[in-house]
Order: structure tokens, then sequence, then C-alpha cells
């Protein structure tokens, strides 16, 4: 067997797992085709616009320029890998489960993994982005400079890939060690918002030094240790230093990235050959000591029924628990938090001209509104779809059903407050619109509850099952998807409705703080109804049909 | 009327997926306090039969009631008096087995710290002290049936729905279970009807044993009857399960693309 073969399997099963992924979801298959054309167009306008602006920038401004572009290349890259399914068609490496009985060595992993990075749409929407300054190099005969463009996007998808890939490597791991996501989900989403508050100055004065130097004098001459060892920054020197005819700039910072690389690559390659994964860690300590065994039960006491406010307190807590130790609610937050990423690279995106087809910023800003609203309404609109395997588990409780609904709204709105609540609020001071954050905190209950009322009445006639044991993911058959957009235009179109009536004035306050409880009750009494009448139904739908 | 001296009494359960009927008259009575054994090949409708009397589906037609209730027309009140373990154990996985115990007590009703204070008592009973605060997520097959079964039992139901309960666990923990079982039925009343594979184990457990086959319920001595021809009249109930099971099936030797 010849040392490619293994590598071309890997890549063909990677490739196969992507394709299981999309046909399985038609969300993602649509949006990755709508999203890939459209960045597609975006990338090469951008790409245009930079070539245009470097027939007459000078070498400092060129720099900077395609320093710019280059970043926000590595950004579509990043979301790119966080998103499988979405941007990849490489999809994740395969299971360690299933490579092990195979006789794959380390090395020709990372081989397949290198060349996953390589070849994937994102590299390609890269590659698409700097062909117009390319081309324009090879006319005007700065082949070396063309070349070294090339070579230093490549480069660049293969450090952001391999970064990406093994931070989301490491988090699965520490992940399984610990089996806690609230503390890694809290670490990543703190990180995420830290970053999107604290870089964003420091970035729009590296794109664009005169502005910044407005706001932030000490940052207009910045050419820091960071700045000029990032991969971006040495890549765009050497084709600008190969414009230049300056070959040796050239090739010394085209060495500089070449061995950054080189240096990431050894680091993959060391995790990838550590002797004991740290899966295993948390299963070596041992279990059962004898000793405890009681011959019999002790006669237990009789049913104390203390009404409905204890069974709801439980339910309320264990709902929360689970939701926030299910990967379910971790894949939520990594989507979020790869929503912030492509935020925070919106930001970082030089301005190129009025027309939006060049704009990738507000592309960016538009899928990262849309995604996390869609992914919200899937747990409003599907509450008991997460319970998919367990739900007569659940419903084998005597709980009355109209506290069990209350009791699952009740942890859902707690931690889509705090979720939505925490990511408006930072939003708002990144954009400087600190003042907005009290209003917006404001209405927020308001408007969760009004969806909260459309998801009761939505989850008991459309129940669909989300599967949670392969810690994936579906989305609703193509069937729900035209039922949740009537949702959202549903929702949009009561708080239409309602805005008149919810002003200052503390009567109108009142009344639409009745309404919507009105609203909200009246979902509970209908949705408890229904559930009754159809429970059995959906522990069938829920459950598989077993 | 049904009498209340039956734990559980179902009456013509007609249940079907697609075309077939899984259930096609099924009738049993259970006094209260009995153990009853129900055997049949796989994909008799063993689990079916069992979630139809928990009222977790509805069949088609028939008479089902459970501890005194109706499980047609109230199926919710029903829970609070059955305790069930199903094949596919069905646990919340991130949950530690204590959280688990003290939640399920909590949603049938027990006061946080009474729910507590018998989950730690089921624990050490079957030997899951020790594991108490570690997530399900990392039990192996046997721990999760045994963290199941004491969902099953902190809310002392009167009756127990057993499916396939002693599945991957170990030897000593099956017998300590069996005992359990006994003690249950024997010293508390409760009526239980179990399903295994294990023939040996429901013939030693049971004071009845019958079979499910073709959707009916069928008594030993009437199944023994029908195979008497070809088992003799001294076969064990293993034999008699093989000699239901592989009926009108030709048993095969070695696989033939095996050469």
């Amino acid at each position: 067997m010849s040392f490619w073969q293994p590598i071309g399997v890997l890549l063909a099963l990677r490739f196969a797992m992507a394709k299981t992924e999309f046909k399985n979801n038609p969300t993602a298959q649509l949006g990755s085709i709508l999203m890939t054309l459209t960045l597609a167009v975006s990338a090469n306008g951008m790409g245009r616009a930079l070539a245009h602006e470097w027939r007459r920038a000078s070498p400092a401004v060129a720099v900077t320029s395609l320093e710019g572009v280059l970043m926000v290349v590595a950004g579509v890259l990043a979301v790119g890998c966080l998103m499988p399914g979405m941007l990849s068609m490489m999809g994740g490496l395969p299971p360690e489960a299933i490579l092990k009985p195979f006789s794959i060595t380390r090395l020709e992993r990372l081989c397949a993994e290198l060349l996953a990075c390589l070849l994937d749409i994102p590299t390609v929407l890269a590659i698409l982005t700097v062909q117009p300054l390319c081309v324009q190099l090879m006319h005007a005969n700065h082949f070396a400079a063309a070349i070294a463009l090339l070579t230093g996007t490549l480069l660049i998808a293969l450090i952001t890939g391999l970064c990406i890939r093994g931070a989301a490597y490491l988090g699965s791991e520490v992940m399984r060690r610990f089996h806690r996501a609230v503390e890694v989900s809290l670490v990543t989403t703190l990180l995420f918002v830290a970053v999107s508050i604290a870089m964003p100055p420091a970035f729009a004065a590296l794109t664009n030094p005169k502005v910044a130097g407005a706001n932030h004098p000490n940052l207009q001459s910045e050419t820091g240790p960071f700045r000029t060892i990032s991969p971006m920054h040495l890549a765009s020197s050497c084709v600008v230093s190969a414009r230049g005819g300056d070959n040796t700039d050239a090739a010394e910072s085209l060495c500089m990235l070449a061995l950054e690389a080189a240096c990431l690559l050894g680091a993959a390659a060391c995790i990838s050959c550590r002797p004991a994964p740290l899966a295993n860690i948390g299963n070596r300590s041992g279990f059962g000591t004898a000793g405890t065994y009681k011959r019999n039960i002790r006669q237990m006491g009789a049913l104390r029924m203390p009404g409905n406010r204890l069974q709801l307190c439980a339910l309320f807590v264990t709902d929360l628990k689970l939701m926030l130790r299910e990967p379910l609610l971790f894949i939520g937050l990594r989507r979020p938090a790869a929503i912030i990423l492509v935020g925070f690279f919106a930001l970082l995106a030089p301005d190129l001209g009025q027309n939006p087809v060049y704009s990738v910023k507000e592309i960016l800003c538009l899928t990262a509104t849309i995604y996390p609203f869609l992914w919200q309404l899937q747990l409003l609109c599907n509450r008991f779809g997460a319970d998919a395997g367990k739900a007569a588990l659940l419903f084998g409780f005597s709980l009355n059903r109209h506290w069990l609904i209350v009791g699952k709204n009740i942890s859902l709105f707690t931690m889509l407050m705090v979720i939505n609540g925490g990511s408006l609020a930072s939003l708002a001071a990144v954009v400087g619109s600190s003042h907005a954050i009290g209003p917006i905190l404001l209405r927020l209950p308001t408007i969760l509850i009004l969806a909260t009322a459309v998801g009761n009445v939505v989850s008991v006639l459309l129940p669909f099952s989300i599967p949670r044991s392969n810690g994936k993911e579906e989305d609703p058959p193509n069937t729900l998807l035209g039922t949740y957009a009537g949702i959202i235009a549903g929702i949009a179109l009561l708080m239409e409705c309602m805005m008149p009536i919810t002003g200052d004035a503390a009567l109108t306050h009142l009344q639409s703080v009745v309404l919507v409880l009105g609203l909200y009750t009246a979902s509970v009494l209908f949705a408890a109804r229904k559930l009754m009448q159809t429970e059995r139904a959906m522990i069938g739908i829920l459950d598989g049909g077993r | 009327m049904v009498s209340n001296d039956y734990g559980i009494f179902a009456n013509e359960l007609v249940y079907g997926y697609g075309s077939g009927l899984v259930l096609n008259g099924a009738t049993v009575a259970l006094k209260q306090g009995e153990l009853y054994g129900l055997l049949g090949k796989n994909g008799a409708g063993k689990s079916t039969f069992i979630r139809a009397l928990c009222g977790f589906m509805k069949p088609a037609s028939g008479e089902i009631v459970v501890a005194g209730v109706d499980v047609m027309k109230d199926p919710v009140s029903l829970r609070r008096h059955i305790g069930v373990v199903s094949e596919d154990v069905e646990v919340y996985e991130k949950l530690t087995a204590v959280e688990f115990l003290v939640f399920a007590g909590q949603m049938h009703g027990l006061a946080a710290k009474e729910a507590r204070a018998r989950a730690n008592e089921l624990l050490a009973m079957l030997e899951l002290s020790a594991a108490a605060d570690r997530a399900i997520h990392g039990f192996s097959l046997g721990m999760k049936k045994k963290t199941a079964f004491a969902a099953a039992l902190i809310h002392t139901p009167s009756v127990l729905f057993l499916d396939e309960p002693f599945n991957g666990v170990d030897a000593a923990s099956v017998r300590e279970l069996c005992n359990l079982l006994l003690w249950l039925t024997s010293e508390r009343g409760v009526t239980i009807l179990l399903t295994s594979h294990v023939t040996e184990m429901i013939q030693r457990l049971c004071t009845r044993v019958e079979f499910l086959i073709d959707g009916k319920i069928v008594n030993e001595e009437t199944a023994r009857d029908r195979y008497e021809e070809s088992l003799g009249h001294n076969a064990s109930l293993e034999d008699l399960l093989i000699a239901i099971s592989i009926e009108g099936n030709a048993t095969r030797q070695g696989i033939g693309f095996w050469s």
C-alpha cells in the first residue's frame, strides 16, 4: 500500500461524512450554497477593488490594504473551519474510534488534515480574493510578486486552518476530559466577548491608520512585534517588496511566513503524536467498592405530594443543567461564538467602496444577526425536540402538563435571556452605543415571552426530534422550514402590533405586560390540553417510534 | 368492572406497525404481588406490550387497567403508581447518578431531602455509591441499568415494568436485584412484569411465565402442548423458547462465502 493511499481514503471519508451531513441537513445545504456563492462574488469583488487601489497606491498603503484583505480572508477561513457543513466541504477528522482499528499512522492523518485545509472551499475563496491582484501583477510582469502572493495566501490558509482545527480539537478533548460543557462554554463565550471588545480599536488602527490616529494617537505608528510577525503582514510585505524589486526583503518575509507554518506544523505533529489521549484520563479511576450493600431496602415512606411547586422547581433546575451540559447547547454556543468571530472580522474588514457587493462587512453582519435567531427559533418552537430518546422518561412523570410546559419555558427563558442579553449588551458596547443597553434589556423579556408563547403552540403541534447522542443537532425537515419562516413573520407582526402600546407611560407599559402575559397563559393552556391528547404520539415521534 | 385485586389487567390489546399486527388480542391479568415473566423471540412485541401497559402508546383497541387506573383514560395519573426500566436505558446522561435520582424523586412529588436520602440508600444498595457524583455519561451499560432501576424504585411504585433489566449487569448485581425483586413482591406486594432472554432467571424468579406469540399471550402449558411432539414432556423453558423462536426457520451451519 503506497503512502498516499490511506491519505486519499481519509480525505474521501471526510468528504463522505460532510456529504451525509449535507444530505441530512437541508438548511445547511441551502445555506452553504447561497453563502458560498455570495462570498465567492464578494471575495472576488473585494479582490478587484484591491487590485484597482494598488495601481496608484504607495508601498505603505499597499501593505496595509493587502494586509486588511488577507485578514478578512483569514476570518472567512476561520469561520469556514468552525462550521463544517456550512462552508467546509471536507468536514472534520473522523473520530478516533473509527480510525483506531485501521493501520493509519499519525503522519498520514496529519497529511490528510493539511490537504483537507488546502482543498477546502474557504481556501478556494481565499484564492478567488487574491486572483485579480495576482492577474494584475502578472500583466505588469511582476511574476515574483504574483507567486509570492499565491504562496502567502496558501500559507495563511494553512496556518489559519491548523490553528482553528487545533483549537477545536483541544476544545473537544477538554470537553471529554471534564464532561462539563458549562465551564468550557462560559470560557469560550467570555473569551470571544473579551476579544470582540478589546481588539477592534487596535485592528482598526492597523487597517486604517489615519482614522484610528484621530482616536488613538498612540496606535498611529503601530508597528509592534505582534503586527510585524503576523502572517498577513508578512505576506503583504513580501508581495509589496517583490513588486518593488526588493527580492531580498521579499524572500526574508516569505521565509518568516514559511517558518511560522513549519512551527505550527511541528506543534500539530507533537499534539497528534502524544502518547496517551487526554480523553482516557477521566476513565482511569477505579470504581465500585464492596461492603456498601444492604440486604433489604428500607421500607420507604408513603409519597408526600407537596404540590406542583417542588416538581416545577426540580424540572427548572434539571432542565437548565441539561441544556448547559448537553452538546446541543455547546454547539449552540459554539455557533454564536463563531458568529462573534464573524462580527469581529466584519469590524476589521477595510472599507473598499459603497457597492455592497464589494463589502464583506454587510454580508457578515447580516449572517451574524440571522443565524443565532434561527438557532434559537428551533429551541423555542420545538421545546420537546431536545428530549429525543428521553421523551418517555420526561412524560413518565406525573407532573401536571401545564407545569411541565411552564417549567421548561422558565429554564429556556432564563438561558436565552442571559445569552441574548449578554451578547446584545456586548455588541452595543462594542459599537459604542452603551446608552442602548438599558432599553435592550428591558424589551428583551417581552420579546422572549412572546416568542415562548408562540413556541409552546408550535412545539406541541409540530414536534421534531433533535438527536443529541452524537453531539450533532439536525435541522428540521423542509416541511417545517416554511412554518418557521411564517413564525418569524408572525412574531415580527405581533411585535409591530405591540409597539404602539409599549411606550414609556406606566399605564401603557402595564397594558403591554397584561397583554403579553395573557397571550402566554393562553398558549400554556392550549399547549397543555393538546399535549395531553397527543402525548403518546409525541413519544413515538421523539423516541423514534419505539 | 376490573377487580382491585389485579395489579395489571389488559384485555384484547390490538396494535400494529405498518401493515402487520404486533399485538393481536393480547390479554393478561396479574394479581397484586405477582412476579410475572413474559418471554418471546426478538421482535415478538414484548417492549410494545409494556409500552402500551405503561400508557406510552395507545393501542388500536382493548382495555388496560394498571394499579387501579384506567390507562386509556388517564395515563398521566398512572405514572405515580408505576416504575419502568425500559430496554433502552432512559436516563439523563449529563446528570450525575445522584442528581438524576433526586430529580426523579422530586418529579414524583418527594421533597428534596427525602429524595436525596432515598437516592443515597438505593445507590448504596446497588453498589453505585462510589460513582454517585459522576456523570452517567461515563457509566457502563450495567451501571446505567442499575441507575434506571433505582429511579424506577425511588417513589415506591406498586407496579414495576422491567424490560430486559439484567442486560449488561454483572453476576453479583443480578443476584442482588433478583433478591430485591423477590422481597418487593413477597414483603411489599409490588406487582412485577418482567421480560428477559435469560430463561433460567425467569424460571427461578417468576411465579408465572407466559409467551408472546403472534401478538397473543400464550401460557406455558399451551405452549408446551403445541411443541410437545418435537420437544417431549420434560423440555426446559429455554428449549421451549428456542422452539418458538426458530419455528419455520431452518438452522444454518457456517457462512456461505467463508470458504
